[in-house]
């Protein structure tokens, strides 16, 4: 072989490699980084937001094949191991959970496979009564032994057993009855049995498969699966046993992934697809008001923040992360990056729509004064040197370049370093940053915003942030049932830590869903979970 | 001829081996590895080395470049450490898909490069000329995810005439399979047609000033004769090779497109592979891609002979 042609292939091949690795080409990588049960991210797709007013109107019509867009393909099917949102896609709508979330609303959940349940006066029993008669989709019915296996299955695999590690035992008294009982209370326990991935799997076709569920079906859902051609498409089918009675509507959802924006925004355009999960903002812009097609949003679960380094230079005072709280300008930065469409956060990470959402309001403007104020009292009255770290995400890179402007009014000089995602992510995780730009999307119970960031030592800790009352007030949360004086205990943590700003709250994402006029049922909503598919239907 | 081939194809082993060395080595020098981006936002160092552990990413990197050859030279390419499908079924899954987007590529640029550049150097500086020459121009300029965009807002949103993207196989449907790939065949072959109509036309009108070329227009042959017989074919050695560099690019250099148009090729799969720093799985493409260039680089060399029988490989 000609040495020129290989050296020229092999710099060619380099080429490529650099590019890709140091470029951030949308819908690669981290795509599949909004969670199952909360992740961090700085992917731009995983906006979230929805409306949940979107009541279908006449009498649903049965049969008809829906198709549905995002961006990329799932890795596996396994419920109780895959984290990728892709995967719970597709997953919540082969399975059922023991309770799910409730439409149209965040974080409320109600009874799935549960028909009545109790929880005893200590928190620490709980006794499910089941739905009589569900069955699998290869027939076996499903019993309150296949629940016990999933849980213990759930906690074998790893990715979710930090939800369950408070399970004590399970007992099964009869084929419908199933009584769990805790170590400890554990009061969003019933959201984590609501996560579309804690799904109740059937035991026989594990064990056919080798234990493995990669990429088999052992669900009760509504759809089941028909074939997956992956990064092609997903085809479910209507499941005719299933154990709600007249559900579901639809005889076929067709998945795709289609990474291109333009392809995706052409596709629902040119009618052939029903719906495209997720938008950004500029698709927003792009497919409002286009005739025959409906882009529906709410607030999502994707909020975004600049985290501080509590134990570096000058972050260390107090007084100095407020003075960054005060010197952004919320309003500004959604205008320039996420095209006004977001939702600014002046007080706790839990956005408005939420249950728990607190209703501060510590830093409703940018104060400039107030700022160079709290920076001389802590003894930098001319501003100093800081490198805020940022991932591959543009509009968090963009974020960047607009907070660095903010800042310099207050003397605070910001050198802007962009990483490779994974990098980034291993230095969040290692605590080597001083500021960083990312955000958390996926919770569901205000235990799961709080508890894991903000609570001394805890995983996710990445600020190093730590106050005593903080972690009281979270240790009590989680222990304490019922949702007004949770609210409480949860505006009180957030309201101490938006004080104390280890991390400047930005806004809360929208999740935007288009649809075409003729889907009916479906509901946009804050997790982007679509087990409302079930309920939709097209008008004929 | 047939020792030649096999003397190319067992020198063709330590050129892989090669390819195989720097490629392993090139992608570990990218920062991050397989456990980062398997944790992702959920890093923790205590996680991190349990999974490098399982991996077998913790051995030295020496250690692990012998275990993989030791495989692959046994057949074996691993298993993909995001998804657990063997590299060498996914990469099979995807490689019927490339190759056919490569084949209608070059086979567009091909319908459209040779007569143009022939009859442009056969009619030089006549309107057909400036006109090959814009084409040239504008197929090298214009990047082909761009023509790919701008084809998907005109023939799917404004004519309504082909699908966005998305993928039909051969033996499923032949008519929605020509009308997948109808505008990313097209996307991607521009360029290649440019570049081989430039060359044509450079070679073609080099030939023509040829004395036989004179000798065989006094002697009275027919104008397509002399183009097509004497001019052609004699012009085209240059072109082949050209053809073969470009045919090799497009086998790996497609990743856009196949994203674009949403296409489930190899390309799209080590762009996936990369963003995952899925090793084995990249490793396996880059191997793929490179056999795949190395052999087209032998037909090239074997249809030189054929086409000019002067050339011997004896």
């Amino acid at each position: 072989m000609n040495m020129k042609k290989l050296v020229v292939f092999l710099a060619f091949l380099f080429v490529s490699f650099v590019m890709v690795a140091c470029s951030s080409p949308e819908g690669t990588g981290s795509d599949n980084k909004e969670a199952d049960n909360g992740k961090q991210t700085n992917d731009s797709n995983d906006a979230n937001e929805n409306n949940g007013e979107d009541q279908p109107s006449g009498e649903p019509v049965v049969g008809g094949e829906l198709s549905i867009a995002d961006l990329n393909d799932a890795q596996g099917l396994d419920p109780h191991k895959e984290t990728g949102a892709q995967s719970m896609r597709y997953i919540e709508n082969m399975y059922n959970t023991l309770f799910k979330y409730k439409t149209g609303t965040y974080g409320e959940i109600e009874g799935e496979l549960v028909e009545d349940y109790e929880i005893s006066e200590d928190g620490l029993t709980y006794t499910f009564t089941l739905v009589d008669g569900v069955t699998f989709h290869n027939g076996d019915p499903l019993t309150s032994e296949d629940v016990k296996y999933s849980i213990e299955r759930i906690v074998e695999m790893v990715s979710r057993a930090p939800q369950f590690e408070q399970v004590d035992k399970i007992e099964t008294p009869d084929e419908t009855t199933v009584v769990v009982t805790l170590k400890e209370p554990v009061a969003p326990f019933l959201t984590f049995l609501a996560n579309p991935m804690n799904a109740i799997v059937n035991k026989n076709i594990v064990e056919e498969n080798d234990g493995s569920l990669d990429r088999v079906d052992a669900g009760s859902g509504p759809f089941q699966l028909v074939e997956w051609k992956k990064d092609e498409q997903m085809v479910l089918e209507k499941y005719d046993d299933y154990f709600k009675e007249g559900l579901p509507y639809l005889d076929r959802i067709v998945w795709k992934a289609i990474p291109d924006e333009t392809a995706r925004t052409t596709a629902i355009r040119n009618d052939e697809l029903d719906i495209i999960l997720q938008l950004s903002p500029k698709d927003i812009q792009l497919l409002e008001g286009k005739d025959g097609i409906n882009v529906e949003s709410v607030t999502g679960s994707y909020w975004e923040y600049i985290g501080l380094n509590v134990n570096s230079g000058p972050l260390k005072e107090k007084a100095v992360r407020q003075a960054i709280a005060w010197a952004v300008n919320r309003d500004e930065l959604n205008d320039a990056v996420k095209f006004g469409q977001a939702t600014p956060l002046t007080g706790g990470p839990i956005p408005p729509g939420h249950w728990a959402y607190g209703e501060l309001d510590t830093y409703p403007m940018q104060d400039v004064d107030k700022a160079k104020e709290l920076l001389a009292e802590a003894g930098y009255p001319d501003g100093f040197d800081i490198t805020v770290k940022v991932g591959q995400n543009q509009a968090q890179v963009d974020a960047a370049q607009v907070i660095k402007q903010q800042l310099k009014e207050v003397g605070i000089n910001v050198k802007v370093n962009q990483l490779e995602d994974s990098i980034f992510f291993e230095d969040l995780g290692n605590k080597e940053f001083d500021m960083a730009i990312v955000g958390w999307v996926g919770f569901v119970d205000p235990d799961e915003f709080l508890y894991n960031i903000f609570h001394t030592g805890a995983i996710y800790n990445q600020q190093g942030y730590s106050n005593e009352e903080v972690d009281a007030l979270l240790e009590k949360g989680r222990k304490t049932i019922g949702e007004e004086e949770r609210k409480e205990i949860y505006t009180e943590a957030q309201r101490l830590i938006v004080e104390d700003a280890p991390m400047v709250f930005l806004y809360a994402n929208q999740q935007a869903s288009a649809l075409r006029d003729d889907v009916k049922g479906f509901d946009v909503n804050p997790t982007v979970t679509t087990i409302s598919l079930e309920e939709t239907w097209i008008e004929q | 001829m047939g020792r030649y081939i096999l003397k190319r194809l067992l020198i063709a082993i330590p050129v892989l081996i090669g390819i195989s060395f720097i490629s392993f080595f090139l992608v570990r020098l990218v920062p991050g590895d397989t456990v980062t981006a398997l944790l992702g936002s959920n890093y923790n160092e205590e996680q991190a080395l349990i999974l490098r552990e399982k991996l077998g990413l913790d051995q030295p990197l020496i250690v692990q470049y012998g275990l993989w050859m030791a495989n692959v030279l046994q057949g074996d390419l691993g298993y993909s450490s995001f998804t657990n499908q063997p590299v060498a079924t996914a990469l099979m899954e995807r490689l019927p898909i490339t190759i056919e987007l490569t084949v209608i590529s070059v086979v567009f640029a091909l319908i459209i490069a040779i007569p143009l550049g022939t009859y442009a150097a056969v009619k030089r500086n006549s309107p057909m000329d400036y006109g090959a020459s814009f084409f040239g121009m504008f197929g090298i300029s214009v990047p082909n995810f761009w023509l790919g965009t701008i084809m998907i807002l005109v023939f799917s949103l404004h004519w309504g005439i082909l699908p966005s993207g998305g993928f039909v196989g051969l033996a499923e449907d032949l008519g929605g399979n020509i009308r997948s790939m109808a505008m990313p065949g097209i996307a991607l072959g521009t360029a290649v047609g440019a570049v081989v109509m430039r060359m044509t036309r450079s070679s073609m009108l080099e030939v023509v000033g040829e004395e036989y070329m004179k000798m065989a227009k006094a002697k009275g042959v027919s104008q397509s004769r002399w183009i097509w017989k004497h001019g052609l074919k004699n012009a085209l050695i240059p072109v082949i090779t050209v053809v073969g560099i470009q045919t090799g690019y497009l086998l790996g250099g497609s990743v856009v497109i196949e994203q674009i148009f949403s296409l489930p090729g190899v390309g799209r799969l080590a762009l996936q592979a990369i963003a995952n720093r899925d090793y084995s799985l990249l490793q396996g493409a880059i191997l793929l891609i490179a056999t795949t260039f190395v052999i087209i680089n032998l037909i090239v060399d074997i249809l030189y002979a054929y086409l000019n029988p002067k050339i011997r490989y004896d």
